[in-house]
């Protein structure tokens, strides 16, 4: 699993992730991910489209950011994740907290209109 | 050389650290035994020092002994051979730490580790053996004959596993069948599932109407917020059949669908849109219900079931897994042990990934 901080400016993160988000992932990246979200507060994206398993220990992950972020008046969007790991994030019903975007100007839109 | 034989085997035995076999089978040790400075054999004669129930092993099928420092495997003529690397054993063989011999359905694998730590872990084992055997002892009976059948088939990922499940008759009319998957496993995924289980179990929510899946579910995230369980949450598929209405009323707290099975139709799926439990206080659930024709079969199983990578290292989906449910042995007693050799032999070798729990209830 590998995180990548695409960009910090003073309003967006933009993180991307490669691999799987099985329990051994997160353990990987949980410190990284939070490290590099949660004390600026802003919004965030996250680039999915590499990471290939979305394990109910990576919904954790990502569930306790987007009520953190929620909590300062910001989001966190998921964009272009898999089809696999879409369904599990339909499955545990979250999109409304945690929004799924196809792509990047999608991504940008949702959180302006937010 | 007799001294000097006997000098480093000694050495080999000093302090701390001990050679040990680790007899393994289907995933799971079954045994360790120590290696000492007498000569262990093995073999499926009750005379021998480690006793294999094999057919594929011979009465005496091998020695271990510590030779020059070494753990040395000698095959003795046994009949289905012993194997290191996929290469049949023909002369005494010094076994590396780590490395395993396969003996007919079982692999011995060489541990070298200290005396203390082998007891500590032995101690810690033992303790969730006890915790996994009160996890099962919670989980009901199969009920193989009557109006309402059920069979189901549970097994953790690691010893102790985040899954429960449970069905019961709630009064004269109704039969609810629940499943609950509490994020990641482990101990305290363990826990987790234990209180919610035994809270359902006990009927223990305040002012809740067990027959109504919307409101348990609405209990359910008020009494267990992950905030107050160290960040933890759980999925929970909860339906109720009425007998005399012949149908089923659920609803889904972030779980995936339960499928029902009706002869000559295909597979329905029973989803509701309702958050994980705990994610958020202001979580709604809503119920559906669905008509239950005579024979139907209704499954309910855990993401550990089709959340599976293969053996080419490819992800399973929920559409792999689905054609496994209603076949000619839907609703039969020891169908879903069947289903789950069928998760396993397309799995990579190994123990799942994830818990594995499948519950089918049959419909006279």
């Amino acid at each position: 699993m590998e995180l990548t901080i695409q960009e910090q400016s003073d309003t967006l993160t933009r993180v991307v992730l490669i691999g799987r988000l099985d329990t051994m992932g997160v353990e990987r990246v949980e410190t990284q991910f939070n490290a590099a979200i949660a004390p600026r507060g802003q919004n965030a994206v996250l680039d999915f489209s590499g990471v290939s398993f979305l394990s109910s220990m990576g919904i954790r992950m990502l569930l306790t950011m987007a009520r953190t972020l929620s909590r300062r008046g910001a989001r966190l969007v998921l964009q272009a994740p898999q089809p696999f790991v879409l369904e599990s994030i339909r499955h545990a019903s979250l999109e409304d907290l945690i929004p799924v975007a196809g792509n990047e100007a999608e991504a940008l839109a949702l959180l302006q209109k937010a | 050389m007799a001294t000097e034989a006997t000098f480093s085997e000694a050495m080999a035995l000093r302090g701390d650290q001990r050679s040990y076999l680790v007899v393994v089978h289907d995933h799971e040790p079954e045994g360790r035994y120590t290696v000492g400075l007498e000569p262990l054999t093995v073999g499926r004669d009750t005379a021998r020092d480690i006793v294999l129930a094999d057919d594929k092993v011979s009465r005496l099928h091998l020695q271990v002994a510590i030779v020059g420092g070494e753990l040395v495997v000698h095959d003795l003529g046994s009949s289905n051979g012993t194997f290191l690397d996929g290469r049949r054993l023909t002369s005494p063989t010094p076994l590396p730490v780590g490395q395993w011999i396969q003996v007919g359905s079982r692999q011995l694998v060489h541990e070298r580790r200290s005396y203390r730590e082998v007891e500590r872990e032995d101690e810690l084992s033992r303790e969730i053996s006890k915790a996994r055997t009160y996890v099962e002892a919670l989980l009901p009976a199969p009920v193989p004959a009557g109006p309402i059948r059920t069979d189901w088939f549970h097994r953790p990922s690691l010893q102790l596993g985040g899954d429960v499940f449970n069905y019961d008759v709630l009064d004269d009319e109704h039969v609810v069948a629940y499943l609950i998957d509490v994020s990641g496993h482990g101990v305290s995924a363990a826990m987790h599932s234990v209180s919610v289980l035994n809270v359902l179990r006990q009927r223990a929510l305040p002012g809740t109407d067990f027959r109504d899946p919307a409101q348990v579910l609405t209990s359910l995230n008020a009494m267990f917020p992950m905030d107050a369980h160290d960040g933890m949450y759980f999925t929970i598929w909860y339906g109720v059949y009425s007998a005399t209405r012949r149908e089923l009323i659920f609803a889904s707290g972030g779980h995936h669908p339960a499928y029902l099975h009706s002869q000559g139709q295909p597979l329905t799926a029973l989803r509701t849109k309702g958050r994980i439990i705990g994610a958020l206080p202001e979580s709604n659930y809503a119920a559906d219900k669905v008509a239950v024709p005579s024979g139907a079969v209704l499954y309910l199983f855990s993401d550990g079931a089709f959340e599976i990578t293969d053996a080419a290292g490819q992800q399973c989906t929920l559409a792999d897994f689905l054609p496994l449910l209603g076949s000619e042995r839907a609703g039969s007693p020891g169908e879903t042990g069947e289903i789950y050799r069928g998760v396993r032999a397309r799995a990579k070798p190994g123990p799942l990934d994830d818990d594995f729990s499948l519950l089918a209830v049959g419909f006279e």
